[in-house]
């Protein structure tokens, strides 16, 4: 693992994608059926693949589902899996991801005001202690739920490709079929009113960046 | 770092409000790596399995069959005996 890519695992933040050679190294290794190498590809990829798949499904429990379904096929289709410039394995494992996500037909939109409360989610490791502060992390989720809901498919996808799995607009283009320039617009555009419905909410948690 | 490199920021930074659970983590990656090990698991070697001699379980199971078989006869004999009484 890299120096800099270990200090973004560390400090939380969305790092940038682990050096595509180590990630090349670890899928050969995988399809030898290598369990270590497919273990840590889990682990370097889940928070990606399960942030834009919850952000796509009616509940934690389809978004988990998706999720392993989407890794267990990816790994089973290890063979076919071709490296290409500029096309990251996380832009394909993704792809996998949106396909089963689509197929199981629990599009976000449908559903989502039904969902039980956000509290029921699972806290992570290091979650707020503070009662007041998790019931607004809380809040802040379901709001985020809620306002995704509200937008197209196609730009919820972009969103989750982009904002929740941190995918470049080029790679985003290419796992949707759209263009890079289409991709950018829709981030602009959804960005500010996502940004815009949030805002209350990271102002209390001091997260607002403007 | 510019306006729009910042609201970025501070959208991704709100999507970790999706990241998964430390049990959600552990139980998906149980799932798939036992999809995983079956995957690359030959089906000869799972028949291969299923034919493994295992002198311990074997000899477990033949004490148990013979126990029970010790047992079983005169408590079945008497029982029919009493049936027929």
């Amino acid at each position: 693992m890299t120096l800099t890519y270990a200090f973004s695992l560390a400090f939380g933040a969305l790092p940038d994608a682990p050096p595509e050679d180590e990630i090349q190294a670890l899928l050969e290794a995988a399809r030898l059926g290598a369990e270590d190498a497919a273990r840590r590809l889990y682990r370097l990829f889940v928070d990606r693949v399960y942030r834009a798949v919850r952000s796509l499904s009616a509940s934690d429990a389809d978004a988990e589902e998706v999720t392993q379904d989407s890794f267990a096929k990816a790994f089973a289709a290890l063979h076919r899996y071709r490296p290409q410039a500029g096309k990251p394995f996380l832009s394909w494992l993704l792809t996998i991801a949106l396909n089963t996500a689509r197929t199981r037909g629990r599009s976000l939109a449908r559903r989502a005001r039904r969902e039980a409360p956000a509290l029921e989610h699972e806290p992570q490791d290091g979650a707020a202690p503070d009662p007041e502060e998790r019931l607004l992390q809380g809040e802040l989720r379901r709001v985020l739920i809620g306002a995704l809901a509200d937008l197209p498919e196609r730009d919820r996808e972009v969103v989750a490709l982009r904002y929740c799995s941190g995918l470049k607009a080029p790679a985003v283009a290419e796992a949707l079929g759209l263009t890079a320039a289409n991709v950018r617009k829709i981030c602009e555009r959804r960005r500010s009113q996502l940004i815009a419905i949030l805002e209350p909410y990271l102002s209390e948690t001091g997260e607002v960046r403007r | 770092m510019n306006d729009s490199a910042r609201l970025d920021t501070t959208l991704i930074d709100a999507m970790t409000r999706f990241d998964p659970g430390p049990n959600a983590v552990r139980r998906m990656g149980h799932r798939i790596e036992a999809a995983f090990v079956a995957d690359h698991t030959p089906l000869v070697a799972e028949w291969m399995e299923l034919l493994r001699v295992r002198p311990l379980a074997g000899l477990g199971y033949s004490l148990a069959g013979a126990a029970a078989l010790l047992l079983l006869t005169p408590l079945g004999w008497l029982l029919s005996a009493v049936l027929a009484f």
